[in-house]
């Protein structure tokens, strides 16, 4: 009881306070910026840390993991690129609100559904992180692969005009994934040579460029017959009212669980567990065919799971010492240059500091209402910029983002590259959300699916005959099935002549 | 005629083909039994092709339906036309010489280019624009990120390592 009391105080003192807060601006900052993600603020703040004594660092270091997974669905909403990967889900409904002239709206129920995503995670980690930790072990590569598959199905949901079409862009993504030297066989896929490709498609540059540049390229396109001049509204972040998000909280009691599960699922992370609730959010919908085209459901879905899934990847890197996610393995470091082994002997040796993690994290998550709206202030003034000098600024920031990423110029033209596919998949009405869906899916289904099959002798059955893979596996026939089956239904009702 | 979704599906089906001819390229691993290197990009590359058939059959059965019934295209003009290609045109420049000029001066002239193209013709906000968004750049990656961005060679260099 003296321990838990100990690092609750611990986790309230003014220094732990102040780099909380100094860490939870930095998160949301480095997170809004295209090519600046989490990972990356983290392990450059770790050797600022290592004067510090662990409780003020470790507070300072949780700020920006909550902060920049929150940070990442400003830029995404707003300017339709995800300043984190975790964001990307969010781009599809939060950037369609911020063209109707609802971005604050959109803002403020991110702001919302990410506070209560990270603190129902933080619950569960202080809760039964042991536990949960303990079941995830469970996981094998058929169950990887059967999770993989299940995001998958958000394809079905993504392509609204058209199934074919949006299976067929998966399709795309999971091939441009297989690029690069094979993980299992060590041989080098569709490289021609190049050394640049022997290490596969980065996929940020890939998203900068389908999402960002692609949308830099339709708005320039269609500014001549907008009169030169782009429509802009001035935004005012406000929390959605208490009515407003009780209309959503199915959503967001369903992302919680899939956002603080998935996190705890180590190597799987917030991506996952955003496309994840997604997809789940349009398929259990009343009204599928709205999402993409700009509600509040479709922000309140990702935005939950990626900051719940945060939480979440704490669990099996404090329970275990096995990191959840990048952004965790990368907080490893930490406590390694303070002396410490995350693991269960910390349970027992620093009871204190575990505790005062633990409130670091459920007081991190409280402080994204304030950073968050301190944060929409600052950034919503971009929308007052007319687009002749925001859409340079925004090309400029997209070649920064992509070049970031691995200090490479090739990925800058990747990124170019992408943005010109992008732009001719938008005029040919072929959704890009499912070709990220595959790049960032794709290594895990086939990994996963090949060891699974390795292991089994080649058997596709034991993919079905263990349960908890075979229960996946069965709800994402399901998930991929139902919209296909309702659209062949409607279609042969109204006899149509819609796309399929 | 074909519409788009036929090119687009017609496009599909040479990729898929063009993913067999690469497929069969490679090389068989009796270690790994039927699930080889090439295992993966099969199953893909027949999921692109029967997917693609299935567009192009609806895609020219819509198309016939529709025949006729399709108002005129609004036709671009002529300043839209030329602003898309010239932007690419800048973006291209900009990264071929980015190497040689630097980030600093390339990231300047390179704004300053795509402002004027979109129509931005006030001279105060053409010349603080680019210059105080490249210095906000260079602050946040080259300083505190300590991302090292391209400097150029010669005069340029100098002028990268004066302000980076």
């Amino acid at each position: 009881m003296s321990a838990w009391l100990s690092g609750v105080s611990l986790a309230f003192s003014p220094a732990s306070v102040m780099m909380l807060i100094v860490g939870m601006l930095l998160g949301v900052a480095v997170g809004a910026i295209p090519g600046l993600g989490g990972v990356m603020a983290i392990s450059l703040l770790i050797p600022l840390t290592f004067s510090m004594d662990p409780v003020p660092a470790f507070a300072m270091l949780i700020g920006v993991y909550c902060g920049s997974v929150y940070g990442g669905s400003i830029s995404a909403i707003l300017l339709k690129i995800p300043g984190d990967v975790a964001s990307v889900a969010t781009t599809f409904d939060g950037y369609e609100m911020a063209r109707k002239g609802q971005a604050g709206k959109a803002l403020g129920m991110a702001i919302s559904a990410s506070a209560i995503g990270g603190l129902f995670s933080t619950v569960v980690l202080i809760a039964v992180s042991p536990q949960l930790a303990r079941f995830a072990l469970k996981f094998g590569p058929a169950e990887y692969f059967a999770l993989g598959v299940l995001g998958m199905t958000a394809v079905t949901s993504l392509g609204v005009r058209s199934q074919v079409k949006s299976i067929a862009a998966a399709l795309i993504g999971l091939i441009l994934a297989t690029v690069g030297m094979d993980a299992i066989s060590g041989y080098p896929r569709f490289t021609f040579g190049s050394t640049y490709l022997l290490d596969g498609f980065n996929f940020i540059p890939i998203i900068i460029g389908l999402f960002g540049m692609a949308e830099v390229f339709s708005m320039v396109e269609n500014l001549g017959a907008m009169g030169d001049r782009v429509k802009v509204q001035r935004v005012s972040a406000a929390l959605p009212t208490l009515r407003e998000i009780l209309s959503v909280k199915g959503i967001i009691a369903k992302s919680a669980v899939i956002g603080t599960w998935i996190g705890i699922l180590p190597g799987v992370g917030a991506t996952v567990a955003s496309l994840v609730s997604y997809g789940e959010a349009v398929r259990t919908s009343k009204h599928p065919e709205k999402f993409g085209t700009g509600i509040p459901e479709g922000i309140a879905a990702p935005e939950t799971a990626n900051n719940a899934a945060t939480g979440g990847a704490m669990v099996p890197l404090l329970a275990l010492g096995i990191p959840g996610s990048a952004s965790t393995a990368v907080l490893i470091g930490a406590f390694l240059i303070h002396g410490l082994n995350p693991g269960p002997l910390l349970f027992l040796q620093r009871p204190e500091l575990v505790t005062a993690i633990f409130t670091e994290t459920f007081l991190a998550n409280v402080a994204i209402v304030i950073a968050g709206l301190v944060g929409v202030r600052l950034f919503a003034k971009v929308l007052d910029v007319p687009y002749r000098v925001l859409g340079p600024v925004i090309v400029v920031l997209c070649v920064v983002g992509s070049f970031a990423v691995r200090n490479s110029l090739s990925d800058v033209w990747v990124m170019v590259l992408f943005g010109l596919v992008g732009w001719v998949m938008n005029r040919l009405r072929f959704p890009t959300a499912p070709v990220i869906l595959g790049i960032v899916l794709g290594p895990i289904i086939e990994i996963n699916l090949r060891r699974a099959l390795l292991i089994s002798g080649g058997s596709v059955v034991s993919l079905f005959t263990r349960p908890i893979s075979g229960l996946i596996l069965l709800a994402s026939l399901i998930s991929l099935v139902t919209p296909l089956l309702r659209q062949v239904r409607k279609a042969g009702r109204t006899g149509a002549t819609a796309e399929v | 005629m074909l519409n788009r979704d036929s090119v687009a599906s017609v496009v599909f089906l040479f990729l898929s083909v063009v993913l067999y001819v690469l497929i069969s390229r490679f090389p068989e691993e009796h270690a790994y039994a039927s699930v080889g290197a090439a295992f993966w990009p099969t199953v893909l590359a027949t999921g692109l092709f029967i997917v693609s058939v299935i567009l192009l059959v609806s895609s020219i059965r819509a198309g016939s339906r529709a025949h006729g019934e399709r108002a005129p295209a609004q036709a671009p003009t002529l300043v839209s036309r030329v602003r898309l290609p010239g932007i690419v045109g800048v973006i291209g420049l900009y990264l071929l010489l980015l190497n040689y000029v630097g980030f600093v001066v390339g990231s300047i002239l390179s704004i300053l280019a795509m402002m004027l193209i979109l129509g931005e013709r006030r001279v105060l906000w053409c010349v603080v624009g680019p210059v105080a968004l490249t210095g906000a750049l260079v602050i946040v990656f080259g300083r505190l990120m300590s991302c090292p961005l391209p400097a150029g060679i010669g005069v340029f260099r100098a002028i990268s390592l004066l302000v980076m």
